[in-house]
């Protein structure tokens, strides 16, 4: 039958059409030289553009290698996870401390440890950095990146509100936990400017509050930490939040949020802005990451110092780093390397506070962010107390369970740290356990 | 048409009016604008809550950063900075985004409304084996997170070599890729009586007829909302363009904007994120001001009355 | 100052590669066109030279570019997740069979798969009428022909053009509980219940609440459209009928206009269960207590690209892809007793 032949002769036309059509790729780009080697950045806006500026710089100088930026902030790790998969990721990309580890189990990272030992470029020379940062790059003795930003959490106070309540700027790098907690209830004011400490002090009224807390931030390891107490030992097997210290620490914040109602509610943090509030005035104490911009306001003067001290005597905060990788799919890991150390090199020149010794000083800090003048020393001197909690390739899990049935509870008010510690201890270490 | 036309109708009872048809005319005028005064009212107090978020987007979008959260909200931005338009449109190449973005919503909006009216008109007149069952399965792929299909279908396109190409964004809308567009047609399809297709098969008219000339227009209201729809879902979509375009001359505006957003190390720049939220809305807001008027026209089937 | 844009521009220029990724896309977009209607051609053909009628291969034919997208871009992904639920994936490596292990972990060992089912069939259950009965009403109140009344349906579709800052900003401006809209109109109800001002997202009672208030966003944008456009679908003949038998605009509402409409409440219903029981956006912006239960679209995605348990997030999804189905196929089911067709072939 004719129809049936013209039929089949459709079919395969159509086969055709449509197989061509989809398989088609445009002219094909003629070789590149020097290399194209393709960055993925969570750079914002004016990150982006001022990061533009030290590629063109590094890409001028180089025969080797042209960095084409690829950035894209919001939902930064949903593309890269996805572009990981499909095996179509960046030559390298920017990487935070917490993933860097489950990247680097996951084999998704270039091990650069034997580059590193023959470089003799300055940012190579895995010694000159501080310990903190270098160790969350470097997984099981080997290293996966480099860190380009350490950021410690300081405590930002309003020096105006401070001189109002009597105290001077210069002993707040003194203070311990009790002076801290003094100072938050002292700064708390109702609408008839009466402190939690005065008679008929309406909880549902306040105009000002000491301190300002959310369930994520600040992180309260920081506080277990000071008191002498661990979330996630060292070893990774266990998670002893119910021991005495630990929970010390946890309850030093109840007490400090629920009993003196020093903070605000997250509901009007969400509503105010939780940076927001100390800039306009209505908080007097936040703490905040050492490159906040919050020194830049008209109306008062803000400082950063350095966290106050606990009953184990240490001021340890919480560092948050930022690195970079090369992705071990990458086509030319060597070209890739190269362009990675220079870039990471120059980027230690960029971003304050370095994670380098060398370049972390208060002159650089002043010179690149002359509004952070105040601050600078105690930036610089919070740089010795960082720490980082210890991360395995679990850790966003662990992390999912401390912060829902830990961290959640307790800065909501709902539980007491006390009471619910051992049993959220437990399912924490179901899931070290499922890791091991 | 039977199971309502030809049932009467009862007289109301519940008017009040025990008089004759004069008097109950008259209530039913009184009640009736009674009524259009409260539907007004509503109608008001509902517009007032939903335009507050509008306002606010348009005055923050004149104002300096960090008067954007400020308490309590400064209504009328002192200084009004209409800088803030040339110098947001000026930190990204948004003119190159714009371009690609109108290339995107060109393609994609003929492919996807083609495809999904032919589609729906497949499924809504016409009887095949399995009908039921695939307009199911048409359904059921609306129904799995896009989470965990997100990753497989980027492996389908890696597979065809077409990753960071626009190719993803807008060939799959040739193929229908609306379920609830196809959905939505394909009831505003049975909602047409059939007679009026059945007059014209007798008079010799072929299945792209009938459906060109006869169903298109009746069912225009609907096309539009579509349209408006299509037209918006590619305006505004995020996650496709981030994972597909690669190449930063790809990008397109909505992807751009979020730039604005800043990231671990840098603030959000809300004045400029609020600027490009205004301009991104007002094309979508003026493709709707013209096409509602068309709602208004309702569609009256005459060839049938009686 | 130059953009990394500008740059990149500026090299291809130097290089002399002019690829225009434009037209190439444009071309295949061309060629698919043209191969997806000789597919159609063909289907038709080839149907009816296997003795099918000619209706059923019409029909087959017009549905032939959503089948093939179906073939080629969808089932594969929906097939491969179905895989993926079996097995161990951390989206690193390769997928590795577990079998039914992952569902027996959920159903045996995760806290939160409860709280989290619980919360988004509640909310379906509460928020889907509410939505699709509200959305009704909007859409009469606009459809009428009052003055400016173009301008008050465009207020109405705005909800669909703001960005989530400026949504979940009114959220904030109504739920604070010092300051909040809510809070101020409820506080006689608090003094007389003796109780104080509640937090909406960290009170955990309140937390359902607060969403099913915050779900009446959706009766505007796309849900009033769809019954505007079904509303001014409604043959005008049919009221001026009723008009004659003299009938109040409740009676005509319940005989004509419901009736007429079916077909779009139907609709509505389903969508609205697709939707709510994959609610997203809004948890993730507002931060509700996890105490209350997490969303199940949001766990799954803090599993699956979070925790890079992927494997587990699929079998999570698929969980909820069957409550949907199964719920989805009762408003089918059911929908043949309520739902009027008037165009239908029987």
């Amino acid at each position: 039958m004719s129809g049936t032949r013209k039929a089949a002769a459709l079919i395969v036309a159509a086969g055709v059409l449509v197989a061509g059509a989809l398989f088609a790729r445009g002219a094909a780009e003629e070789p590149d030289r020097p290399v194209t080697v393709r960055l993925a950045t969570w750079a914002g806006a004016s990150e982006a553009n001022e990061l533009q500026e030290i590629l063109d710089e590094l890409n001028d100088a180089s025969d080797r290698y042209y960095i084409e930026q690829e950035s894209s902030p919001a939902e930064y790790y949903t593309n890269l996870l996805t572009q990981i998969a499909g095996g179509t990721a960046a030559d390298m990309f920017w990487l935070d401390q917490d993933n860097l580890i489950d990247f680097a189990a996951r084999g998704a990272l270039l091990d650069i440890t034997d580059r590193l030992a023959e470089d003799e470029r300055p940012a190579a020379n895995t010694s000159a950095y501080f310990d903190t940062p270098m160790e969350r790059y470097t997984y099981e003795g080997r290293v996966y990146g480099l860190p380009w930003i350490s950021m410690p959490v300081v405590l930002y106070v309003n020096v105006d509100h401070l001189r109002e309540i009597g105290r001077d700027p210069a002993e707040v790098n003194g203070w311990t936990w009790e002076d801290f907690r003094d100072a938050a209830i002292e700064f708390t004011r109702d609408n008839r400017d009466r402190t939690p400490w005065d008679s008929g002090f309406d909880r549902d009224e306040i105009v000002r509050y000491g301190f300002s807390m959310v369930p994520g931030w600040p992180p309260i390891q920081q506080w277990i930490w000071q008191a002498g107490g661990e979330e996630l030992t060292a070893d990774l097997t266990s998670s002893p939040i119910d021991s005495d210290e630990a929970v010390a620490g946890a309850e030093f914040i109840y007490e400090l949020l629920h009993e003196y109602r020093v903070a605000p509610r997250q509901s009007m943090i969400d509503d105010r802005g939780f940076d927001q509030m100390m800039r306009d005035g209505q908080v007097s104490m936040f703490m905040g990451g050492g490159a906040d911009d919050l020194e830049r306001n008209d109306a008062y003067d803000i400082r950063a110092f350095v966290l106050p001290e606990g009953p184990a005597g240490t001021r340890d905060n919480w560092a948050w780093i930022g690195g970079m990788s090369v992705w071990e799919g990458t086509n030319h890991p060597d070209v890739a390397y190269e362009a990675f150390v220079d870039l990471t090199q120059a980027i230690h020149e960029w971003k304050v506070p370095s994670p380098r010794i060398e370049l972390a000083n208060e002159q650089t800090i002043i010179e690149l962010q002359p509004h952070k003048e105040h601050s600078a020393a105690s930036i610089i001197a919070s740089l010795e107390h960082m720490r980082a909690p210890h991360i395995f390739p679990g850790y966003s899990e662990w992390a999912t369970v401390f912060g829902e049935r830990y961290v959640d509870p307790i800065v909501r008010g709902n539980d007491l740290p006390g009471d619910i510690a051992s049993d959220v201890r437990a399912l924490l270490e179901a899931v070290l356990e499922d890791y091991r | 048409m039977k199971s309502l036309g030809n049932r009467p109708l009862d007289k109301p009872v519940a008017t009040g009016a025990a008089g004759g048809g004069l008097e109950w005319w008259k209530t039913r005028r009184t009640r009736d604008r009674v009524l259009r005064v409260v539907s007004y009212l509503v109608v008001t107090a509902g517009a007032v809550v939903l335009v507050m978020p509008f306002l606010w987007m348009i005055s923050s979008s004149l104002k300096p950063v960090h008067a954007v959260f400020a308490a309590p909200p400064q209504w009328i931005p002192d200084p009004i900075m209409w800088s803030n338009y040339i110098e947001a449109w000026r930190a990204m190449p948004f003119t190159r985004f714009l371009i690609n973005t109108v290339f995107i919503i060109a393609l994609g909006m003929t492919g996807e409304i083609a495809s999904c009216t032919v589609v729906a008109y497949g499924f809504a007149r016409y009887r095949f084996p399995g009908r039921t069952f695939l307009f199911v399965v048409l359904l059921s792929t609306m129904m799995l997170p896009y989470v965990v299909t997100l990753i497989p279908t980027f492996l389908i396109w890696r597979w065809l070599g077409l990753i960071n190409t626009f190719d993803p964004l807008v060939v799959g809308a040739i193929f229908a890729w609306g379920p609830f567009h196809i959905f939505l047609l394909r009831q505003f399809m049975l909602t047409v009586p059939i007679q009026m297709e059945e007059a014209a098969i007798v008079d010799g008219a072929n299945t792209m007829e009938r459906f060109a000339l006869i169903m298109l227009p009746l069912i225009r209201p609907a096309l539009l909302a579509v349209g408006v729809f299509t037209f918006q879902a590619f305006w505004n979509d995020f996650l496709g363009p981030l994972i597909y375009l690669n190449d930063m001359r790809k990008y397109t505006l909505n992807l751009g904007m979020y730039f604005f957003l800043g990231g671990p190390a840098e603030p959000p720049q809300w004045h400029y994120l609020m600027a490009m939220s205004t301009l991104l809305a007002l094309p979508v807001l003026l493709l709707f001001f013209v096409a509602q008027r068309y709602f208004i026209e309702g569609i009256t089937i005459t060839g049938l009355k009686g | 100052m130059a953009t990394p844009v500008d740059r990149l521009e500026d090299r291809r220029a130097r290089k002399g590669t002019t690829m225009q990724p434009h037209a190439a896309t444009g071309l295949r977009f061309v060629l698919v066109v043209i191969g997806v209607i000789v597919c159609m051609t063909l289907v038709r053909r080839g149907l009816m030279a296997l003795g099918m009628r000619r209706e059923a291969a019409t029909g087959f034919s017009l549905i032939t570019p959503w089948l093939l997208g179906f073939l080629v871009f969808t089932s594969f992904p929906m097939v491969a997740s179905l895989y993926l639920s079996f097995s161990n994936y951390d989206i690193f490596r390769s997928p590795e069979w577990i079998g039914l292990d992952n569902y027996r972990r959920i159903f045996t060992r995760d806290i939160d798969f409860v709280p989290a089912i619980r919360i988004t069939l509640l909310y379906g259950f509460l928020s889907v009428p509410i939505g699709v009965a509200g959305s009704l009403l909007v859409a009469l109140l606009l459809a009428n022909d009052l003055k400016g009344i173009g301008t008050y349906r465009t207020v109405y579709y705005l909800p669909t053009v703001l960005p989530e800052v400026a949504v979940a900003l009114l959220w904030r401006w109504i739920f604070n509980p010092q300051a909040g809209l809510l809070n101020r109109i409820l506080l006689p109800v608090y003094r007389l219940l003796g109780m104080s001002r509640p937090d909406w997202f960290g009170d955990v009672p309140f937390v359902l609440p607060a969403y099913i208030i915050i779900s009446l966003w959706g009766i505007t944008g796309v849900n009033m459209v769809i019954f505007l456009a079904a509303l001014k679908n409604v043959p005008g003949h049919l009221y001026e009928v009723a008009l004659i038998d003299g009938a109040g605009s409740f009676r005509r509402f319940r005989s004509i206009t419901i009736p007429m409409i079916s077909p779009v409440i139907f609709l509505q219903v389903v969508r609205g269960i697709i939707g709510a029981l994959q609610i997203f956006t809004v948890y993730a912006f507002t931060q509700a207590t996890p105490r209350a239960g997490k969303f199940m679209s949001f766990y799954i995605y803090q599993t699956g690209f979070q925790q890079f348990r992927m494997g587990y997030a699929s079998a999570l999804a698929w969980i909820l892809f069957a409550i949907i189905l199964m719920l989805t196929l009762l408003v089918l089911r059911s929908s043949e007793m309520w739902v009027y067709y008037e165009g239908e072939k029987k």
